[in-house]
């Protein structure tokens, strides 16, 4: 009986001890973070007492969309001895990956977490829902007041395009500053460079104008290598088009390439199964397709699943394949991956859309408690080049090397390289990294001043009137899509079965009249 | 007298079949078992250009240790993981049995007037939950759980399914034992103590493995409440490491305009890597528990 209660006793005598010291551990660690931080204060105050007398010091919290790092203590301490002396603030960074952002996120804010700054964008911890739900502060006061050089650093027409009405607001706010890069997309395609040249090939393939040129130039490679595929997925053109040229294209999909939900830009016309242009081009891309499948350019074993292409690419078993962002500097960057150098060919104009500028931006939530601090940290990391570059390079010498003023070399093991500089602000400030063209931010700038955007960008089409159609007509698609684009089978044939199947109960033409019924109303009430 | 010889024989000879067919089977069936696991083993080691040339093989054509050279580029960190996971599985583990039994020791006794109710209340929990923001909100805001170690524990502990199966455990121990301690002068405390923990060791054992493989396993409560790198656990660690692995060698970060040399990064055998690192620990658990397992089929048979 008194052994049993001793042993009782004992254990919680153990377990209380157990809490207690825990808790201790944690309340230590309070307090020497704390201790730092006043000593670390006071001396930073000591030093810009002239410049700053009137900004008290807060501490501010980042969660920052990045890949976390060994160094990451050693960069974030030097980073906040920069940005105490700039703007008297200690900022708390955390590193989180694509990952877990969402899920991390998500609830601090839904839990009014005072958080500084966030990631948002068009597809990670979503700008559009955040704005809904009230998360994110309208920033266009906190930017003229504080962020005036971030302002201007930045054309207006990309802040015309972040701006969003909620609902109950009278007017478009903007509620996220885009960091700043390349705002446009650009397909392309690349050709090996060596085997290009050793057939003499280069001049065929800067001149192509369309698909048929292609032909050619594969069959050379099909002829004479035996162990490279000239394709390994004969889609090139996502799209659909079958100029090979940088003109704009015609045609716009608004829902996955559903069919009746195809756009005649010019016109403001649904274009659907029906129409005589959109269906020749198809056929014709079909046929060619068919024709190259026929001829074996295409690994054949690799079209039955979901083929990736990474392998071939690192083998050198692939002479040409699609670029999903052909820009400036495309070159080295494909060539450091696999090792080939490549020529790439621009097959599209390249294009802005709302989605690519709200593609990587950072934002104050409605829960932080010194937004206009946040506003000047945002100001500086996205127009001091010294700041921005360490957060993305880390140290000089400890982290990279400069080889001249703008260009630099990241050591070998290096202990900071979350290489995560498109989610943290301007791009065009970053250094060049060697191997990159010098002036690859010059081409970039000029790429995205080129770039068009389609007239209806903006409208965003609302499937949920024939939601039972596109589930019906993209299971039909599913079936047949990549039958056609790898040319498996007669494409006649295929494509008529196709469009039999996707005219039950008149499915296309009921999605084709909804989408030009809400075409119709976005027009008259935004194009003038 | 030939007909006994050969009759014997005749058996001697069947069993001898049965023997080798059974045998046969299950070393058949171990080798299937142990297959992947050597895959496992031999991918973590396989240099990663073999694994893109030859696919998966169970036994490596040259052996590299890059992958794990690579996680344990800053052992720190790892071992600090290591440290967190084993602190955070053994305590969570026996304070929830420890919770756990006595809740349902307490609900299995028919002396409890309002067990019923009680069980009811727990019962719900399982059928509704209040969501993941306002339990999020409760553990952060009002408990101020996160960034401490305890946040890694408590929200698990109490698990009304486990709970549930100890009591009816307990049931089963016949009143008869309990009131007999009772005339001999034993209170609850011991009573519980002494003999209904002993006589249940097989269910605790049960349970105590699928809370231990539950906190060694969950990264989820370390990614939601845990900012500072310092108390980070090692499958979250791990997790945050593939992470990076898979985006440094996705098409990503070129299209997005970086430069990333790639060839010295593991991807494929790194993955397997980390399914050693994360799992070894965990078969030696097993194994140990193992003695209960087979402990608790025979229980009842020897007692009738």
């Amino acid at each position: 009986m008194y052994k049993v209660k001793r042993t009782l006793l004992l254990i919680l005598c153990m377990a209380v001890m157990l809490t207690s010291l825990l808790t201790a551990c944690g309340g230590s660690e309070n307090a020497t973070n704390s201790a730092a931080a006043i000593s670390s204060s006071t001396s930073a105050e000591t030093s810009t007492v002239a410049q700053e007398t009137t900004l008290p010091e807060v501490k501010l919290t980042w969660y920052v969309l990045s890949n976390s790092q060994p160094d990451d203590a050693l960069v974030f301490a030097e980073a906040n001895k920069y940005i105490k002396d700039k703007i008297n603030a200690t900022v708390e960074f955390y590193p989180l990956n694509q990952g877990e952002y969402n899920d991390k996120i998500k609830v601090k804010l839904a839990g009014q977490e005072p958080i500084d700054l966030v990631f948002t964008s068009s597809w990670l911890n979503p700008y559009n829902d955040n704005i809904a739900k009230g998360a994110l502060l309208p920033i266009d006061e906190l930017l003229d007041q504080y962020g005036a050089e971030l302002k201007a650093s930045i054309p207006q027409k990309y802040w015309d395009m972040v701006k969003l009405k909620k609902i109950g607001d009278d007017k478009a706010k903007i509620y996220g500053v885009p960091n700043y890069q390349i705002e446009a997309s650009v397909n392309g395609l690349a050709f090996r460079k060596d085997l290009a040249e050793k057939y003499n090939l280069v001049d065929a393939i800067n001149n192509m104008k369309n698909y048929d040129d292609l032909t050619p130039i594969l069959n050379t490679i099909k002829e004479n290598e035996k162990s490279v595929f000239p394709l390994i997925d004969a889609n090139l053109t996502p799209e659909g088009k079958y100029d090979l040229t940088t003109e704009a294209y015609k045609y716009a999909s608004v829902a996955n390439g559903i069919a009746g939900a195809t756009i005649d830009i010019d016109t403001f016309k649904v274009a659907g199964l029906d129409d005589p242009t959109l269906n020749a081009t198809e056929l014709k891309l079909a046929q060619i397709r068919r024709d190259w499948y026929l001829k074996n350019y295409i690994d054949k074993n690799a079209i039955t699943g979901n083929v990736d292409l990474e392998p071939y690419k690192k083998q050198g078993k692939v002479f040409a394949y699609l670029l999903g962002a052909c820009k400036p500097g495309v070159e080295i960057e494909e060539k450091t991956k696999y090792g080939y150098d490549i020529i790439a060919k621009q097959t599209r104009a390249p294009m802005t859309s709302v989605g690519q500028v709200t593609a990587t931006m950072n934002a104050i939530p409605n829960s932080s408690k010194n937004p206009e601090r946040a506003m000047m940290l945002l100001n500086l990391v996205n127009t001091d080049k010294y700041l921005y570059n360490l957060l993305n390079f880390g140290i000089e010498k400890t982290h990279y090397t400069k080889i001249d003023e703008n260009t630099i070399e990241i050591l070998k093991d290096s202990k900071f390289n979350p290489s995560m500089a498109w989610a943290l602000g301007n791009q065009f400030n970053a250094f060049v990294q060697k191997g990159q063209p010098a002036d690859v931010w010059e081409l970039t700038k000029k790429l995205n001043e080129n770039a068009i955007s389609s007239p209806i960008e903006g409208f965003s089409f609302n499937s949920e009137p024939v939601k039972t159609e596109i589930a019906q007509m993209t299971t039909t698609g599913l079936k047949y899509d990549k039958i056609i684009l790898n040319g498996a089978a007669d494409p006649v044939k295929t494509i008529e079965k196709r469009n039999k199947e996707l005219s039950i109960n008149d499915n296309w033409k009921k999605v084709a009249a909804e989408v030009q019924k809400q075409l119709d109303e976005w027009k008259a009430a935004n194009v003038k | 007298m030939f007909l006994t010889n050969s009759k014997g024989s005749l058996e001697n000879r069947r069993n001898k079949i049965y023997k080798i067919l059974i045998n046969g089977f299950f070393i058949a069936f171990a080798v299937c078992c142990l297959i992947p696991m050597i895959t496992v083993i031999s991918i973590s080691i396989s240099p990663e250009d073999d694994i893109m040339k030859f696919g998966y093989q169970i036994f490596p054509k040259h052996i590299d240790f890059l992958s794990y050279k690579y996680i344990f580029a800053y052992p720190k960190q790892i071992l600090n993981a290591y440290g967190v996971t084993f602190f955070v599985t053994i305590g969570g583990t026996l304070l929830a049995l420890l919770i756990n039994s006595m809740a349902a020791y307490a609900l299995s006794r028919k002396q409890f007037e309002y067990r019923n109710p009680l069980a009811f209340i727990v019962f719900f929990t399982t059928m509704f939950s209040g969501g993941l923001i306002p339990w999020y909100i409760l553990i952060t805001n009002y408990l101020h759980l996160s960034n401490t170690i305890w946040v890694m524990i408590i929200p698990s502990l109490a698990s009304p399914w486990n709970m549930f199966l100890l009591r009816t455990n307990f049931k089963a121990i016949p009143d008869s034992i309990i009131e007999s301690a009772k005339i001999d002068g034993a209170n609850e405390m011991y009573i519980y103590y002494k003999l209904i923990l002993p006589l249940s060791k097989p269910a605790l054992a049960t349970i105590g493995l699928f809370f231990s493989l539950g906190f060694w396993n969950d990264w989820w409560l370390c990614l939601l409440f845990i900012d500072k790198s310092g108390l980070f656990n090692l499958q979250y660690i791990l997790y945050r490491m593939m992470a990076n692995i898979t985006y440094l060698t996705s098409q990503m970060p070129l299209n997005l305009g970086l430069v990333v040399d790639t060839s010295q990064i593991p991807n494929e055998s790194a993955r397997m890597a980390t399914v050693i690192l994360a799992a070894g620990p965990m078969l030696f658990v097993f194994t140990f528990f193992q003695k209960y397992f087979v402990q608790g089929l025979t229980v009842g048979s020897i007692k009738g």
